[in-house]
């Protein structure tokens, strides 16, 4: 830990600076953004630090679920948008790429995430607003008061505050995250997809929304996540994207099959986790 | 993959105590950081600002011979009760941005130390900056800027703008006390807290922050009240800056109205009066201006001819290129403002035959060192220093007078 630190924070220098060309980017079979959060789904499924604390595969991807979870419920009650719930899910899941959750609570971390990702998002809440409503959400109880003098108020203020600088820290002040529900319009309106299916568009959507839940978003570029959504979106309901016979349309949009197969596993797992089981049932 | 990956590794934390989990971890954490003074060592103290203090330093390891320039920011503050709120959204901003920028006329960020609640930027250090070398050249010199110098600071900073605005970043203070240059003459732009990704926003610009640059330069757009605005308003700054490069004082130095509270934002009146007694009036060369929110107030001032020109000679100025730029920079209306790409190739850098890339190559002026104080070198306290000292503290006060 202590020697990565600062290590990290050397070699993520070329980190997604050309988050904003996304469409003109030449696929080289990494990552077109030199992004270095990316990880294979072997380190994904054995080497992350919970998986060498003695946490199971199943059981890690839970808590990640459970924690985006948290974001999304906590984002929604705050009236933040869907970029920052994604940076938050980033930062969340970046940062159990480097923590374990033996050590890290999800529902403190998700807080704390979601607290950074308003301000790095432009999108600000007062403190006393976002620990209100985590305090509320982990309680699962939208009519508790929670008193501004009260323990668990100042608990949850004490720890988002403290944590703030461990997550920052841990996440190597990366901040700026890529936003695929951008790419995924312009995926949209490039393939006219729109006039074709709306529903495919909306299930596009929501599959986007869904990655935020699972490790894919440690496995795929924001624009393999806009692809692969897409593509999802087509599976489930039947439809073709393109009229085209040749079924490989995301191989124009330089993404391969591999990269769409790795997310829609990932998001597999995230499903069959027994808290997705109970919200989604068996995929 | 270019960077090398974060490596997963267990920790090896001592297991937290059941009394305490957080002293024990704070305690092992504490062990095994870098501190602030260990790694550096505190040289003098430059300046303060709204964002918090920044002082000179160089690298304990004595095989380094880098200076740095560390930024200490002051914590978040919401009703001026003095409590932790928080790292600052300023803090946050130029985190997430600088690490991702990496730019020949940006100030480099080489690492974010915390340490006991407290965020350390360190940068590069620069020895000038453009307030102080146009302080030195009006009180010291009492001469013009050479015209080199000021051609490749202008051109500098106009690529390092281009750079931010083809990366949907506007800087959104940029002003002379913003703008570094190195000893070896090249312009680092610095100070990115109100800087801002404007790539698709869903907030709008407006929302977070009411108000934007430093008045002097502030663009008729802003002034005006406009709600949404474009990275155009870096390009009037860098007319003002160009201007004063030539001119040795703001070229629109209006009184600024303070805010009474934060809801409202007062017409800056006698702001934008000083931009009409050099520019005119705006009416006829952009018709939209009838659109803005203080276009009324606006229709209020007494119009006056519009007299760049004019201005210009006035200033020293000769070259024929030279006037066409700062008139594009100066333009009312911002789509028809210069772009920085633009400004880039304009006939006053392309016909130039002596364009740098160092401002001082040539030059026989040699300017003094930044200056810095020795009362206040203690970075881990967080009361603010008693006097306002460094460099900007005397000429400050000497220039409020003129």
């Amino acid at each position: 830990m202590a020697e990565t630190e600062g290590q990290a924070n050397d070699t993520k220098d070329n980190l997604n600076v050309n988050r904003f060309s996304n469409a003109d980017v030449e696929y080289e079979g990494g990552s077109p953004n030199t992004n270095s959060w990316l990880f294979t789904l072997d380190e994904l499924h054995d080497r992350t630090p919970s998986r060498l604390d003695g946490i199971s595969y199943e059981g890690e991807v839970e808590s990640r679920f459970k924690g985006i979870n948290f974001i999304i419920m906590a984002a929604s009650r705050l009236r933040l948008p869907h970029n920052t719930i994604f940076a938050a899910s980033c930062y969340f899941h970046r940062f159990y790429i480097r923590k374990s959750f033996r050590k890290y609570h999800q529902y403190d971390i998700a807080a704390t995430c979601l607290f950074i990702a308003a301000k790095s998002e432009e999108t600000a809440r007062r403190v006393k607003d976002v620990v209100i409503v985590c305090a509320k959400v982990a309680q699962k109880n939208d009519s508790a008061v929670i008193d501004e003098q009260s323990k668990e108020f100042w608990r949850w203020r004490d720890m988002i505050l403290f944590n703030e600088l461990v997550v920052l820290e841990t996440i190597c002040f990366d901040l700026e995250v890529a936003n695929p529900y951008d790419i995924l319009q312009d995926f949209v309106a490039e393939l006219k997809l729109e006039e074709r299916s709306t529903d495919v568009c909306r299930s596009s959507w929501k599959f986007l929304n869904d990655t935020c839940r699972s490790m894919a978003i440690l496995a795929a570029t924001p624009r393999e996540l806009a692809v692969s959504a897409i593509y999802w979106g087509g599976v489930l309901l039947g439809k073709p994207i393109t009229d085209e016979p040749n079924e490989e349309w995301y191989l124009n949009l330089k993404v391969p099959k591999e990269k769409i197969e790795i997310v829609c596993a990932l998001m597999a797992d995230a499903y069959k986790s027994r808290t997705g089981e109970q919200k989604y049932g068996t995929v | 993959m270019k960077g090398r990956k974060p490596s997963i590794k267990a920790e090896s934390v001592a297991k937290p105590s059941a009394t305490n989990p957080l002293g024990t971890f704070k305690q092992y954490k504490d062990g095994t950081r870098v501190s602030v003074l260990d790694k550096y060592e505190i040289a003098g103290y430059i300046a303060a600002g709204t964002y918090g203090r920044v002082f000179k330093a160089r690298s304990k390891d004595s095989r380094v011979e880098d200076e740095y320039a560390i930024k200490k920011f002051k914590s978040e503050k919401e009703n001026e009760v003095p409590q932790y709120f928080g790292i600052s959204q300023s803090a946050c901003r130029e985190m997430a941005l600088c690490r991702e920028l990496h730019h020949e006329n940006l100030t480099n960020l080489t690492e974010i130390i915390l340490e006991d609640m407290s965020i350390y930027m360190v940068f590069d250090y620069a020895e000038h900056d453009l307030l102080q070398i146009i302080q030195y050249n009006s009180y010291t010199l009492r001469m013009p800027i050479s015209e080199g110098i000021i051609m490749s600071v202008l051109w500098q900073l106009l690529n390092g703008v281009c750079y931010l605005h083809e990366n949907w970043v506007m800087h959104r203070d940029l002003k002379p006390a913003n703008i570094m240059v190195t000893s070896g003459g090249v312009v680092k732009i610095g100070d990115l807290g109100l800087a801002r990704v404007f790539y698709r926003p869903l907030q709008p610009l407006f929302t977070a922050d009411k108000v934007v640059v430093t008045i002097w330069y502030r663009a008729p757009e802003l002034l005006l009240g406009a709600r949404h605005y474009t990275p155009a308003i870096d390009l009037w700054a860098v007319g003002c800056i160009y201007a004063e490069l030539l001119s040795l004082r703001p070229i629109f130095k209006g009184e600024e109205i303070k805010m009474d509270n934060k809801k409202t934002v007062p017409f800056q009146r006698n702001q934008m009066q000083k931009i009409f007694e050099v520019l005119g009036s705006p009416i006829d060369e952009w018709p939209e201006v009838a659109q803005f929110p203080e276009f009324q107030a606006m229709q209020t001032l007494k119009t006056y001819r519009s007299n760049l020109d004019g201005w210009y000679r006035k200033a020293g100025g000769t070259n024929m290129r030279g006037y066409q730029l700062l008139a594009a920079l100066l333009k009312y209306n911002p789509d028809q403002r210069i772009t920085a790409l633009d400004a880039l190739n304009h006939r006053y850098f392309t016909e130039a035959t002596n364009l740098s890339g160092n401002a001082f190559e040539g030059q026989d002026v040699i300017y003094p060192s930044r200056r810095i104080t020795n009362d206040d070198t203690d970075i881990k306290t967080n009361a603010p220093p008693k006097r306002s000292g460094g460099s900007s503290g005397f000429y400050a006060r000497k220039r409020a007078r003129n």
